[in-house]
């Protein structure tokens, strides 16, 4: 198993009373496979997907990577921001070079050249991310993710902040990304957008409201490239719309 | 103080407004509050007690020319803070006015005024720690010179410690009284101002969704029963029929409002007409020529004297304000700190100066004078560089501080990439405020005078303070003292509008929208 997620649990302090926000959740996520978290908003999604990118301990039990417990960032994940998180004084390029540069990795330039030329970026590499549209800012993000050659890589929220035209260009390029890339083994994405998830997906961990719980963990087994239309489709939306309500 | 305080609000709140909504208003004004403000008050003292003591006679004026200056000290940036606070009322508010017809009153009570309320009362808890300073440097410095000695806790400490043998008991009893004060102030008064004032800034944080109530401390634990009693008083005396007298008055004013404001305007003109004359008939030929003019490498001198005594300053207070903000600001006990520092930098500085004169000047002469002044002028600008530096830590938006985390980004390339470019900006507005800063406690910090000894004895070390208060209080000589302001207002304009206008353009780079 590649990542397992074992009862874990997470709440707040604020102003002396305790906050739960996740509750013994549990589920896994094999090689090879796209799976989805899909919950009501400030159900801890996003706080799960932290947890997972080492920058957040869980209050108790345990997350695992090739059954090693995650304690710190682990370089052979990675993930792609809502917000984009782009350092808004550095250059394109400088953007996807900076974690190679902090592994140390020799031709940071070149690489960071590679993977911008795969998002169709290799024209704006001088400019600033103020510069750019939100969807080019998102390929950054996307760019940057990849190019440290992770196993897993975490989306939270990553199309959300776009118009709904991008968003859908985009959802496609991350799946072909996804093909492509040698190392990329896994995604795991966090949405509150059910047909996001349904479209993408092998599975979907659908969480319920604060303090969350695993509801239920479906198999999208409709075959892709996956079409909206198609009844499978939006009977599997409808499902999960009626666990959620 | 309050009486300053109150024209400050007055002033700052209508030319604010004025300028944030007239286009033509705002070509004039703006660029006026920015050299005013960065012009050094206390540069001004000299010029401002002659000018009203000439007007007024010796006690009136003395007092006058006091509140004018508290007055100077705070306005300037309150009325940039309304301006800016203005500015940033998001536009659907104001077509949503507009759409529903709001009038101008209304709107001027239920949107403009409040949407000031953040800016303006942290501008205010500020401006009062600067007229604690004011208060007690005009005390404290006036001890030297008979004739305008104001009484005072300043004034005690001050001659305690200049007696022989020193009364140390008198001096930390009146220190104490002051630390007592000025903490209590602003615990009690600024500190559930500002967090109440919270409540009318135009954005809405997730998670937060708590109204905050005035009067209300949720950080800070203070014996419940000095709250209760305190706050106790509060409200009995806002129980008085006050609002009725305030509304009556109100009515008064409304229904006369044609005679007062001739009445105003008559009383203004003739206030105008008295103080020019007055003024022009107090010029003689031989006050207008200045015997420094004679003595351009004095001036000159001098010049560098104070130019290297701020640099000085400026470079001790970012080897410290940098570090300790980075260690603070990403701490857990931000709040404690913060509370702490503010009410450092509201403590009243020159409460220092009769130890460091006692205690380091008189025994060591020279080379103490240096020290003392340095010191004195640091107190005067550090903490505009802490806070703002502060601020630039916390001002590093928190996906970029995940994103980090996540890439394994740490060490000489996150401080390089991340941090340092993140804070550039706000150490560039915290330089240039501590530059103010510094010059204006550096004028009193280069001249002090123990009973007939004279600090700096030495004219290589004389520095554009020196002259200036030797101008004002040892000649009395007016043309002087406005040639030597006019030098130091030149210097620091220049300055300025060259240096700091090219490293404030440089650091928009770095500014995170």
């Amino acid at each position: 198993m590649m990542l397992e997620v074992d009862r874990v649990s997470k709440y707040f302090i604020s102003d002396g009373s305790r906050l739960d926000v996740i509750k013994e959740v549990s589920f896994s996520l094999k090689e090879g496979e796209f799976v989805s978290i899909v919950g009501p908003s400030g159900c801890g999604k996003s706080t799960l997907l932290r947890m997972i990118a080492g920058i957040e301990r869980p209050s108790s039990g345990r997350i695992t990577f090739y059954g090693k417990e995650i304690n710190s960032p682990d370089p052979r994940i990675s993930m792609i921001f809502q917000s984009f998180a782009l350092v808004p004084w550095l250059k394109v390029i400088e953007q996807v070079e900076l974690p190679l540069r902090a592994r140390g990795i020799e031709n940071a330039k070149e690489v960071a050249r590679k993977w911008l030329n795969l998002v169709g970026l290799s024209e704006f590499e001088e400019f600033l991310p103020k510069e750019l549209s939100g969807g080019m800012r998102q390929r950054i993000g996307i760019a940057r993710a990849l190019a440290v050659e992770p196993s897993l890589l975490l989306m939270d929220e990553p199309f959300s902040s776009l118009d709904e035209l991008t968003a859908e260009t985009l959802r496609h390029e991350i799946l072909e990304l996804w093909k492509s890339a040698p190392s990329l083994k896994s995604i795991l994405m966090v949405t509150h957008n059910i047909e996001e998830a349904v479209l993408m997906s092998d599975r979907i961990v659908v969480l319920s409201r604060r303090p969350s719980t695993v509801i239920k963990i479906l198999n999208v087994d409709i075959p892709r490239p996956r079409n909206r239309k198609e009844e499978q489709f939006y009977n599997k939306v409808d499902e999960i719309y009626s666990l959620l309500s | 103080m309050t009486f300053a305080y109150f024209f400050s609000l007055i002033f700052s709140l209508s030319i604010g407004i004025l300028a944030a909504k007239n286009k033509k208003a705002e070509h004039i004004i703006i660029p006026l509050l920015d050299v005013l403000q960065s012009i050094p008050i206390l540069g001004f003292f000299p010029i401002a007690i002659i000018f009203f003591i000439n007007l007024f006679g010796s006690y009136i004026g003395a007092e006058i020319s006091s509140i004018f200056l508290i007055f100077t000290s705070q306005v300037w940036n309150m009325t940039f803070g309304v301006y800016e606070a203005v500015k940033l009322i998001p536009r659907d508010v104001e077509e949503m006015a507009r759409v529903y017809n709001i009038g101008r009153f209304l709107y001027v009570r239920k949107i403009l005024v409040p949407a000031t309320m953040t800016k303006l009362i942290y501008n205010s808890a500020m401006s009062w720690g600067g007229g604690w300073f004011f208060l007690y440097a005009s005390e404290i410095i006036s001890v030297g010179n008979a004739q305008i000695s104001l009484p005072g806790l300043g004034s005690l400490l001050a001659l305690s410690l200049m007696e022989s043998p020193p009364r140390i008991d008198v001096a930390v009893l009146s220190v104490l009284v002051t630390m007592f004060l000025v903490s209590f102030t602003y615990l009690f008064i600024w500190r559930p101002l500002i967090e109440w004032s919270e409540n009318f800034k135009y954005e809405y944080s997730v998670g937060e969704r708590r109204r905050i109530r005035l009067f209300e401390i949720p950080r800070v634990r203070i014996p419940p029963f000095l709250y209760r009693s305190f706050f106790r008083a509060i409200r009995y005396i806002s129980k008085l029929p006050l609002r009725n007298f305030m509304a009556r008055l109100g009515g008064i004013l409304r229904s006369r409002a044609v005679i007062i404001r001739r009445v105003f305007f008559l009383l203004l003109t003739a206030f105008i007409v008295y103080a020019v004359v007055k003024t022009a008939l107090s010029i003689t030929p031989e006050s207008i020529s200045s015997e420094y003019i004679k003595e351009p490498d004095l001036v000159l001198m001098a010049s560098l004297n104070s130019i290297r005594r701020v640099l000085a300053v400026l470079l001790i207070s970012l080897s410290w304000t940098v570090p300790v903000s980075l260690l603070v600001g990403r701490g857990k006990h931000w709040n404690e700190f913060m509370l702490i520092f503010e009410i450092a930098a509201s403590f009243p500085i020159p409460v220092l100066w009769p130890f460091l004169v006692r205690y380091i000047v008189l025994p060591l002469g020279e080379g103490g004078f240096e020290v003392a002044a340095i010191t004195l002028a640091l107190f005067g600008a550090q903490f505009y560089l802490l806070f703002n530096s502060l601020a630039g830590v916390r001002s590093i938006p928190s996906d970029l501080e995940e994103m980090r985390r996540v890439f394994l980004v740490k060490g000489a390339l996150y401080f390089r990439k991340i941090v340092i470019p993140g804070m550039f900006p706000s150490i560039v507005t915290g330089l240039i405020t501590a530059w103010g800063g510094a010059w204006n406690s550096l004028i009193v910090a280069e001249y002090i005078k123990v009973g007939e000894e004279i600090f700096p004895s030495k004219k290589s070390q004389y520095g554009l303070g020196t002259l200036l208060s030797i101008a004002a209080w040892e000649k009395g000589d007016v043309s002087s003292v406005i040639f030597i302001t006019a030098v130091l207002t030149i210097i620091i304009i220049t300055i300025n509008r060259t240096f700091w206008r090219f490293l404030y353009n440089y650091s928009a780079k770095f500014r995170v929208e």
